[in-house]
This record gives structure tokens, sequence and C-alpha cells, in this order.
């Protein structure tokens, strides 16, 4: 079929199909954007995970009475660990000074604590923060140890709000797809039965099976890709307006860059092309006979 | 051009085969026709040379082709040797008839170039020279016949397929349509024309094919036709008919 002949017959099956192709695009921008927004919220866990590795350790807080027998036995231990990266340990001296550092704009608590209020310290760093429940397990109530403390359970909170977000993003795409994919093959079956004629003129005069089904394919394959592109649209919105706009100044994490919102309007905008095409093929297959 | 060899089609469900046993060879360039009451088997036996049926039995071949197993690009590329035309023209309204003719070149990807001359030369051929820019409910039932043969033709098919092309018309244009086909066998295509209009049969003296309940019963080289009365009789082997006879009514033998 000539690239000319094809697009004619494109744009009379557009405009046949005109309220049904806009009822598709706008399923397709709701489905494709909830995917978008549970793909970004995937890469805004992995963007802190990523943070946290270089961040968040393990502090064992010392005893006032700990020998230094101990405290080295604990050291070496320490670094047996195969999660452990580094160990260091921190006079009562250096502990508070840290402290100091860490709330240097909050006068209000630094001038309730005195340099021997606070413990020394070891902290330790580990290869994957993930698995730094062991330590704290395996340490709890040894010889000179006061406590086992875990930075990053303080964030557990906040993993369970991003995970909560992502899978409900991911369930409503699902749901949506659902309705998606039901709108296309409807609108391929009608488009089919309104172009019957012309089908089976096709056909009688020796059209190819490609050449058959392409107008549909096409017709569907468009409606996605533009239902994928208005949702790219939306996540570009997001991450300009939500992202670096309303949450910039209000968390102390890094939140996602550039390089995840176009990778989510590439991935949203094929899968809405694709989708479509896949769900004309399958509905050519059932209501078109070539 | 067309060998028909043991082809027997029963449709699914049906008590009786639809054609039974038939073998037939239709050489280049033959003006055959296909005769036979209503239900007798023509049209079905123009589908599966189209191969819009696939026979029960026996092969089939078109144009050197055998018919079975065809891929779908094989199929699509046999059908473009065969034209075909309907009582019922299969136009499409919403284009004119210059574009329903061009229609069969676009979607075969033949080349625009091509279209320009080939479209053109086939409705002066056609008589619609003047009509090429008119909707086909802006014709006569004539002249969208004459519409639907231009783009069956304006490919050049070596094979042309007419299914009772003049039921529709009054006899005086049926006459006119087949005075048309004849021109086309005349350029060397082959024509097959499933009709029980027997002023037509008798006027051109062509080979006959006579089908009666899917069996072929007459192969005669220069027959004339004599359609069945309501009470089925043995019909004679040749009956001479003036060519001035009167073209029976429209569907005179319709069931």
């Amino acid at each position: 079929m000539r690239p000319r002949a094809l697009l004619t017959a494109l744009a009379a099956t557009l405009r046949r199909n005109l309220v049904m192709v806009g009822a598709v695009v706008v399923t397709a921008t709701i489905c494709l954007a909830l995917l978008g927004a549970g793909l970004l919220l995937r890469a805004q866990v992995h963007t802190v995970n990523t943070f946290l590795l270089g961040q968040v350790e393990v502090v064992v807080d010392l005893t006032d009475d700990a020998t230094g027998p101990q405290v080295r036995a604990l050291e070496s231990d320490l670094r047996a660990e195969p999660v452990v990266t580094s160990v260091d340990y921190e006079s009562k001296q250096a502990t508070f000074d840290r402290f100091r550092r860490d709330f240097h704009d909050s006068p209000a608590i630094l001038s309730g604590v005195a340099p021997g209020d606070l413990p020394a310290t070891v902290r330790v760093a580990l290869t994957d923060p993930r698995r730094s429940s062991d330590i704290v397990t395996d340490y709890t109530g040894r010889a000179g140890v006061e406590s086992v403390r875990d930075d990053r359970a303080v964030l557990a909170p906040l993993y369970r709000v991003l995970r909560g977000f992502t899978i409900g993003a991911f369930t409503l795409a699902l749901l949506q797809a659902t309705a998606m994919l039901a709108l296309i093959y409807t609108l391929v079956r009608a488009s089919a039965h309104s172009r019957r004629r012309e089908t089976a003129i096709m056909r009688l005069v020796g059209a190819t099976d490609t050449a058959i089904r392409a107008p549909f394919i096409l017709e569907s394959g468009l409606a996605g890709l533009a239902g994928g592109l208005l949702a790219g649209a939306c996540l570009v919105g997001l991450k300009a307006f939500l992202v670096d706009g309303a949450l910039a100044g209000e968390t102390a994490f890094p939140l996602i860059g550039w390089d995840a919102v176009w990778r989510g309007v590439i991935t949203v905008a094929v899968a809405g092309a694709v989708a479509g095409a896949l769900t004309a093929g399958f509905a050519l297959r059932r209501h078109l006979r070539v | 051009m067309i060998r028909l060899s043991g082809v027997t089609k029963t449709y699914p469900r049906a008590k009786q085969p639809a054609l039974e046993g038939i073998t037939v060879d239709i050489p280049a360039g033959q003006f055959v026709f296909l005769v036979g009451a209503s239900g007798s088997g023509k049209t079905t036996l123009l589908r599966l040379l189209l191969r819009a049926e696939e026979p029960s039995a026996g092969r089939i071949e078109v144009a050197g082709r055998d018919l079975a197993g065809l891929s779908h690009r094989r199929l699509a590329r046999a059908r473009r040797q065969i034209g075909c035309v309907f009582q019922d023209f299969r136009l499409l309204s919403d284009r004119t008839v210059a574009q329903n003719v061009t229609f069969a070149l676009d979607v075969t990807g033949r080349s625009r170039r091509a279209a320009r001359t080939a479209v053109p030369e086939i409705l002066e051929l056609v008589g619609l020279a003047d009509k090429g820019d008119r909707y086909p409910e802006q014709l006569s039932g004539g002249e969208q016949q004459r519409a639907a043969l231009a783009r069956a033709m304006v490919a050049r098919p070596p094979l042309l397929l007419a299914d009772e092309p003049t039921g529709n018309l009054d006899p005086a244009t049926g006459a006119g349509i087949v005075h048309l086909l004849e021109r086309i066998n005349e350029a060397g295509t082959t024509v097959v024309m499933a009709t029980h209009n027997a002023a037509h049969v008798n006027a051109l003296r062509r080979r006959v094919l006579e089908l009666d309940a899917g069996v072929l019963v007459r192969d005669h080289p220069s027959g004339a036709y004599s359609p069945p009365s309501r009470v089925p009789a043995p019909a004679p082997a040749s009956v001479p008919a003036p060519a001035s006879t009167p073209a029976p009514a429209l569907g005179a033998w319709a069931s």
C-alpha cells in the first residue's frame, strides 16, 4: 500500500471514529500518567537509597565504664563482619563536637547538653544499609555497649509511604489499563465494522494482509501514543511544579532528577503506542477476515 | 487459466454439498457462461476461484497457481490476477468513480504515475471517461456496473469473474454490460460470467457450463441456455434462440 493511500485511509478512519479515539486518548493518558507516576516514585526510592548508602551508619553507644580491651574487641569483631566497610571510634569529646556541628542551627538544643553527657561511640558503615538489623541484634547487650542505634530505622516510615504510593499508582494504572485495552478493542471492532466494505474490496483486488490491517493498527497505535505523550507532559509538569517547586525546600533528601523524568516520558509514550498497536492486532484477528 | 479437478464444497452444517465433483478446464482467452438456477452453486464456484472459500475436496488452479495452501502474501498476489464484479457493484459511496478505480491500484502498492495513465484509459474503455468525478449515487445502475468493471480491470488482470453482473440491470443496460465483457474478452482476458439470464447466453453463443444442484450437468462449447421451469425438468442439450429474443424480466429465475 502506498504511504499516501495509507494516510488517506488513516485520516478517514480517524474522522469517522473521532469520539471513540478521543475516549481512548483520555483513558490512555490517565492510565499512562499513573504508570509514569509509579515509575517516578520508584525512581525516588532508588534516589533516596543511593543517597543513604553513603550516609547511614549503625551507631554503637558505649557505656561510660567500657574498658579499652572491651572497645578493641568490639571494633575487631565489627571489622570481621562481611557487611561492615568501616569502623570508627569517637571519644566523648569527638561525639560532642559532631553534635555541635549537626545542631549548630539550634542553640536551644546545644545549650542543654554538656561535653560529658554524650557517650563515646563506635560508628559503623555498612556495604548495604538494608542489613543493619543483623548488627543491631548481634551487638545489643554486649559488655561495654549501652545501645545500638540504626539510623535507617528512623527512615522506615518514609520508605513505607513511598512504597505505598508506588504500589497504589501501579495498581490504579493496571485497573485503568484494562479500561484502556477494552476501549481500544471496541474501537477496532467498530472501525472494522464501519470499513467492512472497503476491506472486502481490498481483499478482492489483492491487497496484502499488512495493507488491510495497517490503518487499524496505526489508528490505535497513534491514539495510544497521543495518550502516552499527554501522560509524559503530566510527568514533566509533576517534576517542574511539585518536585522542583513545592517539595524542593521541604526535605533533606535528594529528589529525582530530570533524567528519571525523561526515562519515564519515553517509557509511557512507547508503552502507549505498543499497547495500542498490539491490542488492535489482537482485535483484528477476531474481527477482520483477511 | 482455470483448472478444477474433483472439486467438492460442503458448507458446515449443510446436508447437501454446494458443489460436487466439479472437473473442468478453462483455457486462457475463453468467454465462459456459468449458468444454472439460483442455489445451483455458481457463486460458490466463483468464491472458490477467489479462495474466498476453501474446497472440501479437489484441487483448484488459477493462472497456473494451485490455490491450496497459499500464504496470505501469495494469495494477495494471486488475487491481483483476477478481476471481479458483482450484481451489487460494491462501489465505495464516499469516493468518486475515478477514486474507486484508483483505490484498487493504491491498496496494491501501484505507483501514482501508473494510476495517472491507467485510470483514464480504463474509464475510456468502459465509457465513463467524462464521469470520473461523479459519486456512485449520481450514476445509473449500468454506469455503476461499468465503474465496477473499470475497477476490476484497471490492473489488467488476465481473468475476470463476473457474478450476475446484469442481475440488477434492465435488459438493454444488461446487454450493454455483456457487450463490454465481450470486448474485454476480445482484448485477451479470460471471462467467466455467472448468470441465469438466457438472453445474454443465447446472444453470444459462447462456452456454457451448467450447474444443477452443485453438479456440472452440461459443458457445451457454444451452447444456449434454457432456464428450468418452476417444475424441474431435464434441460435439452442446446436450445437455439435468436439474438433478438427479449430478455426475461429482471430476476425471473431467482428463487
